[in-house]
């Protein structure tokens, strides 16, 4: 730019740079105001820090800001600088931008609540409620117990009524969410459900241009809704139900219903048709037809389906088209469950304009008339108390510059150095037990979520929980949106 | 909330009472009288369109860049700090949170281009990095609450979806395609809206994009600190039908008694609805309606004082509103000299060690809650 020294930024002007110093000065630091418990998880945007507010720090600073509890823990939600040199403000990223907005303006018992946002360092820290598990954790924990067991239906129900009585929320104020899977929906140790990561969800309220002008990909692809697999140019809150089905579906079953192996994006930076997942679909709920879905045929990508069923029926000719089996899984998953049966095929709608609503769904009959009702609690009706989330050391992480997005000390520290004392142990390395196959899970939801505090240790750990997994023919690791 | 304004950020946080204006203004009001405060507002609100313009941004994400500069002058002030500064950061801000994101860098070319060639401002101007730095000030000093409920929603609502979709190709326009189903939630009598038959819609579009200029023009005052969006939006259909001539010949001609509400639901046949029975079936409070008015018309006066840009309605229609004292107020250049003065007379205060509300913490304005 046009600017003859080196030296760019506010510190050019000086007045700004006045400015600067008056409110950087004046500013309480996150390192004066938490302490952190250590790491949960990280992901492409930044990571994620158990915390325990000071008692000094209690008040809400700022107009919009919630009151602290002395001695509660929060987590703290720490963006990286947008790389670009490394040096230098980037700017917050859209996803950051959306979080903020978005989650100043709502307030609902089933949507995770932001306590604060401070700026520091280069860095965002969003400073969230602290949720003790989330619906991935319980999935697993399940899905690994030996004898495997089922969740009870109690708590199934509890955990998917509270989910859509966030998402209700969510869409009756035009945000969609855009990211539904397990591992974004937390539930705090009292059993409340809390919808967390709305990085992707935007207001759809009359937008200024179309959605798909804005992200072209949303929603992690097992989740992903077939109008947007289709390559729709414009959807609606129909995306997020047919997501909620997908983890009603898993809740039952205990793994995820459409895993299809994700399509990458070409050279041509053109967007794939994702064929692997429309099929993992198609395998369980047959093909859609036009009588179901009258405006199918308009979809972009319509013709790359039709190819597909003619390609089954060239290669099986004595099964030419694709079946619906939901039957199968129905049965084997909800036998004697009819009102329960309906409202998943009810959320698994090919027509997103026929598709169950959230509010619809909260007065469905599963949850208004058949019995268990649910409960506030989601807990109340749990035979074992699921393991608390993990936490390991932060070393140093929360409260380090920006620019120290480095790989960590390879130098071994303890692991696992989780705070509560009725913490399972850390998993022992080749001691197979159920809470090995906990990597992957984390409070916003996002899977590699180093469990290990060294690199080797996390390696090591990755390469048996494969062959873990492999054993259980669940090679592959979750997906979520680059 | 998003979708609730009396659950939103923008009613429970940031509409303040006329002394909260007053005191936020105390330092700068030491260095410039309060018209010279009033012309500078209006010359940074023209300048943060001017650039929309040239960014070809649309004119929903500049009012909410306007609205974030005003809100950020409540806690700043202009002797002590940038507002070149600020002007392009808003806008980069504005176009995330309304989802047209735009880089910084074409931002800066822009800004640095737009001072050069339409200001001829001497100064340094802003590079990308001060842009991507102040962002984190500027949403400091916004207490992070983003998201804006603009007038032109109640715009669209209440002047009808005919009237609306007809905008379509203007160039400062606010949002088209309006829904009604929310409308409810503004209004607790859920009547219907002010429609107009089919071979009256060119009038109802020149009526609504009229209404929009006036929204815009409301967006170079206080109004968006001090009333909330809804009554300015129907300060704007009044002041639309008084000055609107079309307009007012057929509320003349209209029978006194009323001719009841057009809705969706009723067929095209059913007669022309009453502005003035619309107006009055709203259950808005008309005295702050009233003052609404009055300010704006103020505001084109004072506008028409000086020259800094153009109104966008038109207020030749408001001649007897505006004394011809065409000549001697503040031209653009003026406000970049006064701006500079002031900041001139700050900085030797600042030596002799005047204190200034920057040295402060950021006191939250008062926000006053009117029912």
């Amino acid at each position: 730019m046009a600017v003859s020294s080196t030296a760019t930024g506010l510190d050019t002007n000086p007045l700004m740079a006045a400015y600067k110093r008056r409110r950087d000065t004046s500013r309480l630091g996150v390192a004066s105001k938490y302490e952190s418990q250590g790491f949960i998880s990280s992901g492409t945007y930044g990571k994620v820090y158990k915390v325990l507010l000071l008692p000094q720090a209690v008040a809400a600073p700022r107009p919009g800001d919630l009151k602290g509890e002395a001695g509660a823990f929060y987590a703290v939600k720490k963006f990286k600088p947008e790389k670009e040199g490394g040096e230098g403000y980037t700017g917050l990223s859209q996803s950051a931008c959306r979080e903020i907005a978005l989650n100043r303006e709502i307030g609902h018992e089933n949507v995770i609540a932001l306590r604060e946002v401070i700026l520091e360092m280069k860095a965002v820290f969003m400073v969230f409620e602290y949720a003790e598990h989330d619906f991935l954790q319980v999935i697993h924990f399940h899905s690994t117990s030996h004898p495997r067991s089922v969740l009870p239906l109690g708590v199934l129900k509890s955990l998917l009524y509270q989910l859509l009585n966030g998402v209700a929320y969510l869409h009756s104020n035009f945000i969609m969410h855009r990211d539904l899977k397990p591992a974004n929906i937390l539930i705090t140790d009292d059993g409340i459900v809390k919808i967390g990561d709305l990085g992707l969800a935007r207001v759809f309220h009359r937008p200024l241009v179309p959605l798909l002008n804005g992200d072209k990909v949303v929603v992690t692809i097992w989740y992903r809704a077939p109008e947007l697999l289709l390559g729709a140019k414009h959807y609606t809150t129909a995306i997020d139900m047919w997501a909620v089905g997908c983890i009603f579906a898993e809740l039952l079953s205990l793994r995820p219903i459409f895993k299809g192996d994700e399509a990458k994006m070409d050279a041509s930076k053109k967007l794939p048709f994702q064929k692997d997942q429309m099929m993992k679909i198609m395998d369980v709920l047959g093909a859609p037809t036009v009588d179901e879905w009258p405006l199918l045929s308009w979809m972009p990508d319509y013709p790359q389906l039709q190819a597909m069923e003619r390609e089954r029926a060239r290669q099986d000719p004595s099964k030419p088209r694709f079946e619906n089996n939901m039957g199968i899984f129905l049965n084997r998953y909800m036998r004697s469950m009819d009102t329960g049966r309906a409202a998943l095929q009810e959320l698994f709608t090919w027509d997103p304009d026929k598709r169950l609503t959230a509010a619809d769904a909260l007065n469905h009959p599963f949850f208004t008339t058949d019995a268990p009702a649910p409960t506030k609690n989601a807990f109340a009706y749990a035979t074992k108390p699921y393991p608390t989330r993990r936490i390991t050391a932060d070393e140093g992480g929360l409260f380090a510059e920006p620019a120290a997005h480095a790989p960590p000390a390879q130098t071994a520290n303890t692991s696992a150095t989780s705070q509560r004392p009725a913490a399972p142990p850390a998993p022992l390395a080749g001691q197979p037990q159920a809470s090995t196959t906990l990597v992957g899970t984390s409070a916003v939801g996002l899977p590699g979520a180093r469990m290990w505090t060294t690199q080797q240790q996390a390696q090591q750990q990755q390469q048996q929980q494969q062959q873990q997994q492999q054993q259980r023919g669940m090679a592959r690791k979750r997906p979520r949106i680059a | 909330m998003t979708s609730n304004f009396w659950a939103s950020s923008h009613y429970n946080h940031w509409i303040i009472d006329r002394i909260s204006l007053g005191q936020s203004r105390e330092d700068d009001l030491k260095y410039a009288t309060a018209e010279e405060l009033a012309v500078i507002s209006i010359f940074f609100a023209n300048m943060i369109a001017r650039l929309g313009k040239r960014l070809g941004i649309r004119a929903q994400v500049v009012a909410t860049a306007i609205v974030y500069f005003k809100r950020y002058y409540l806690k700043n002030n202009f002797c002590e700090t940038d507002p070149y500064v600020v002007v392009p950061t808003c806008l980069y801000v504005a176009t995330k949170i309304e989802e047209v994101p735009l880089h910084f860098k074409p931002i800066a070319t822009e800004t640095k281009n737009m001072y050069q060639q339409d200001y001829g401002l001497q100064i340094t101007m802003p590079d990308p990095q001060s842009i991507a730095e102040m962002e984190f000030y500027l949403l400091e000093d916004l207490d992070f609450h983003l998201i804006m409920h603009h007038p032109y929603r109640t715009l669209m609502q209440l002047c009808g979806e005919s009237s609306a979709s007809r905008s379509g190709g203007e160039s400062e326009e606010g949002e088209a395609g309006e829904g009604l189903v929310d409308a409810r939630r503004f209004w607790s009598t859920g009547k219907g809206t002010l429609q107009f038959e089919e071979n009256a819609r060119s009038q109802a579009w020149c009526v609504a994009s009229f209404d929009r200029h006036i929204v815009n023009d409301t967006l170079r005052g206080d109004f968006c600190l001090l009333y909330h969006p809804h009554l300015i939006a129907i300060a704007a259909i009044f002041l639309t039908l008084v000055l609107d001539d079309d307009a007012r010949a057929r509320i003349d001609q209209t029978d006194a008694p009323a001719r009841g509400y057009a809705t969706r639901s009723k067929a095209p046949s059913d007669p022309l609805p009453n502005p003035v029975d619309f107006l009055a079936s709203l259950n808005v409070s008309y005295g702050t309606v009233a003052q609404i008015v009055q300010e704006i018309i103020s505001l084109w006066a004072l506008w028409g004082r000086h020259q800094v840009g153009e109104a966008d309605a038109d207020r030749n229609r408001l001649q007897s509103a505006r004394p011809g004292s065409q000549g001697q107020g503040m031209s653009d250049e003026g406000v970049i000299k006064k701006l500079l003065e002031m900041q001139r007379a700050r900085r030797k205060d600042e030596g002799q060690g005047v204190p200034s509300r920057l040295f402060e913490k950021p006191k939250p304005p008062k926000v006053v809650k009117k029912p």
